[in-house]
């Protein structure tokens, strides 16, 4: 994998106050940095490149909102519960169903300069209720990893989410940037999670992430760090093939890495906003995610015809626990039909599958 | 301004009406400018270029067609002067003048930027910053790049479109493919109509089924069952556009065509009277069926109840709530 290094980077005026900027900067020499006052009149404006030569641009802003958010899926008839936090959007590995591309309004990557806010938060809220969890992911506008060998954010989470008692962090990541997690005290306050695929997939429609065996190669070295890990098979992509390539990758990742490390593994089949067919159609003639069986569903979302993703669900679920037995696999915005059918078993109520998690990853739940 | 320029009355065989560069209309054959000109004359000069060619038109190609239709063997000429005028400003002028009295439609406006791309080698920053403003449009290069496409579209397309057959989004979407394509699906369009959310649909389903199969865009609107479709007289050419669709929505959906021919299989085999109404879930993404009836007494009531009974007996009814 190829990390990230940009052609230019916007700083805005606001972030030279803040250290990471220069230390940002400072990992990038050579790239030249252009100071803006303000992003609606300021270089965003009537610069927008096209697709994909705008992912060159590296944006240093603050974000002056809050940083923690409910998950997307929250209230969905069974919710994990997550939250996420944004300090990066946008992505530069160029997966071609990225819903990222319809739903971000600019192409250039964005690293918020305030992390000290967004520390001071997490760490205000979660000690202000101590008798809640917190699971908290920061990989909903952005790899959780992808950039970290430039911002080294995740030596600042780590530590902090070590100190609090009720957090755990999810580092969610299609990267093997794992360099800045060695030697750190989480003291199993975070999990390092994989969004994996079929071999051919990676291949082919996740091109600039790492391949399947960088990141497996990175989780079994995490695991060796004695970080929880965590697996993600979404986007499930269906293919004539998808049954044997799947099967494969549950075997090789299941027998790479010891069951006990694994805190959980999600089950979500590829789902994405009507528009971005089009996008993907213009942006990768040669993708073959749309081809699949798609109609309307939950949150305005295309997803595969209901028994498609049964019968997917249905055999991974299978197959890991043929693996690895125990595991806690879980779907993503799923409803209960569809978990009945696929796990062939009542589906946790709305809190028990939080409850599940947390019992994974919190010392003593 | 034009203050410095000379009208003179000249033959019209002296216009070079080959050199059409600075052509904006789309149909050159106007009626309301033949009518006018039958019944009244010329009353305004045409613009020309004075060049070793010959007189090159800048404005006025519609009345000079219309001029050589009815006969009029002399024509009203407002010369550019100078020996080398500007020809961006000359094509500026003629698109005023157009601009002055009519909207131009979208073939007219990508005939403009293409014309000054081509014939007068004006950059493309220049054409999306300062020329799509003054067309209305967005100043994006992939406007830009649409409009350039959409000025070479086949004929046959560019009739379907002003004709109104295909919507500017769908003539924007084929104009990408190979001409074979383009005349294929125009030459479709001949026979059906569709809706422009419809068109929309239909194209994005060519477009999945292509990607699925890696052929050409149309090869599935020339399969044998699209064919008797299309030659079927006895539907409109709404009804043969909707048959058209829903064939390559069951072609691009199988799994979903088959569940929704099974669902309504069963249904029948019920045998309920047809004020009981039983529905599936919108493409069946929830369990569950809808049952629906209306009874207007007692009697009527009791009836479909009934009915309704008999079914729950019937072992069929567990087929309904399968979905495959």
């Amino acid at each position: 994998m190829n990390p990230y290094r940009p052609k230019r980077i916007l700083v805005q005026e606001q972030s030279w106050k803040d250290s990471t900027t220069r230390e940002i900067l400072d990992r990038l020499p050579g790239v030249a940095a252009e100071t803006f006052s303000d992003l609606e009149s300021g270089p965003m404006e009537g610069s927008r490149t096209p697709y994909p030569y705008a992912k060159d641009t590296l944006i240093l802003m603050r974000y002056p909102g809050r940083f923690l958010k409910q998950c997307q899926g929250s209230g969905a008839e069974i919710c994990c519960n997550y939250f996420v936090v944004s300090y990066a959007w946008n992505c530069h590995f160029e997966c071609t169903y990225c819903v990222l591309q319809s739903y971000l309004s600019n192409d250039a990557l964005v690293v918020c300069t305030n992390i000290e806010d967004l520390l001071t938060e997490l760490k205000d809220t979660l000690e202000q209720s101590p008798g809640r969890k917190f699971r908290i992911g920061t990989g909903e506008l952005a790899d959780s990893l992808a950039l970290d060998h430039v911002t080294r954010y995740s030596q600042r989470l780590v530590p902090l989410f070590a100190a609090l008692p009720n957090g755990i962090l999810e580092l969610k990541t299609k990267s093997d940037q794992i360099a800045n997690l060695r030697d750190l005290d989480h003291r199993g306050h975070t999990i390092v999670s994989w969004s994996v695929n079929s071999k051919s997939i990676c291949r082919t429609e996740e091109r600039k992430s790492a391949s399947f065996e960088e990141r497996l190669a990175a989780a079994v070295q995490c695991e060796k760090w004695g970080y929880k890990l965590g697996f993600h098979f979404d986007p499930l992509v269906y293919s004539e093939d998808w049954e044997e390539e799947y099967r494969e990758s549950v075997r090789e990742i299941f027998r790479a890495v010891n069951p006990g490390s694994i805190a959980w593994v999600s089950l979500g089949a590829l789902r994405f906003p009507p528009r971005l067919r089009e996008l993907v159609h213009k942006r990768f003639p040669k993708s073959r995610v749309t081809c699949g069986e798609f109609v309307p569903g939950h949150h305005g979302k295309d997803r595969y015809f209901r028994p498609i993703r049964e019968a997917m669900y249905r055999k991974m679920h299978s197959w890991i626990q043929t693996e690895a037995p125990g595991v806690l696999i879980y779907l993503c915005m799923e409803n209960r039909a569809v978990w009945e059918q696929s796990f062939g078993k009542k589906p946790p109520d709305a809190s028990q599958l939080s409850d599940q998690l947390d019992s994974r990853v919190f010392p003593g739940s | 301004m034009l203050c410095a320029m000379v009208i003179q009355e000249i033959s019209i065989k002296e216009i070079n009406l080959g050199d059409e560069r600075f052509r904006i209309s789309e149909d050159l054959d106007s009626a309301p400018v033949l009518e006018s000109l039958r019944e009244i004359g010329q009353l305004n000069p045409v613009l020309v270029l004075d060049e070793d060619a010959g007189k090159i038109i800048v404005c006025g190609f519609r009345r000079i067609r219309a001029m050589r239709k009815l006969g009029i063997p002399r024509v009203f000429v407002r010369i550019l002067p100078g020996q080398s005028p500007d020809p961006v400003r000359a094509y500026r002028m003629a698109l005023w003048d157009n601009l002055a009295g009519r909207q131009l439609n979208p073939l007219e406006k990508a005939r403009f930027l293409y014309n000054l791309r081509k014939n007068f080698s004006v950059a493309d920053d220049t054409l999306a910053k300062v020329y799509l403003p003054l067309l209305g449009l967005n100043p994006a290069e992939n406007v830009l790049e649409s409009y350039l496409l959409l000025h070479a579209i086949q004929p046959a397309l560019r009739k379907c479109f002003l004709d109104c057959r295909l919507t500017l989004a769908s003539v924007e979407a084929v104009s990408e493919m190979p001409a074979t394509v383009q005349n294929r699906i125009a030459s479709l369009m001949e026979k059906i109509r569709l809706s422009a959310s419809l068109q929309r649909k239909f194209l994005g389903l060519l477009q999945d089924l292509a990607a699925v199969s890696g052929d050409e865009l149309d090869v599935p609107v020339r399969s044998p069952e699209v064919l008797e479709i299309i030659e079927d007289s006895r539907l409109s050419p709404f009804q043969r556009g909707e048959k058209v669709y829903q064939f390559l929505y069951n072609l691009r959906n199988p799994k979903l065509s088959q569940a929704l021919a099974q669902f309504l299989a069963k249904r029948r085999s019920l045998r309920l009277p047809g004020s009981i109404r039983i529905s599936a879930h919108p493409f069946f993404e929830e369990p569950g069926v809808r049952v629906e009836f209306e009874a207007p007494d007692v009697e009527r009531f009791r009836d479909l109840a009934s009915a309704l009974e008999e079914a729950a007996r019937q072992p069929e009814l567990r087929e309904l709530f399968c979905v495959k």
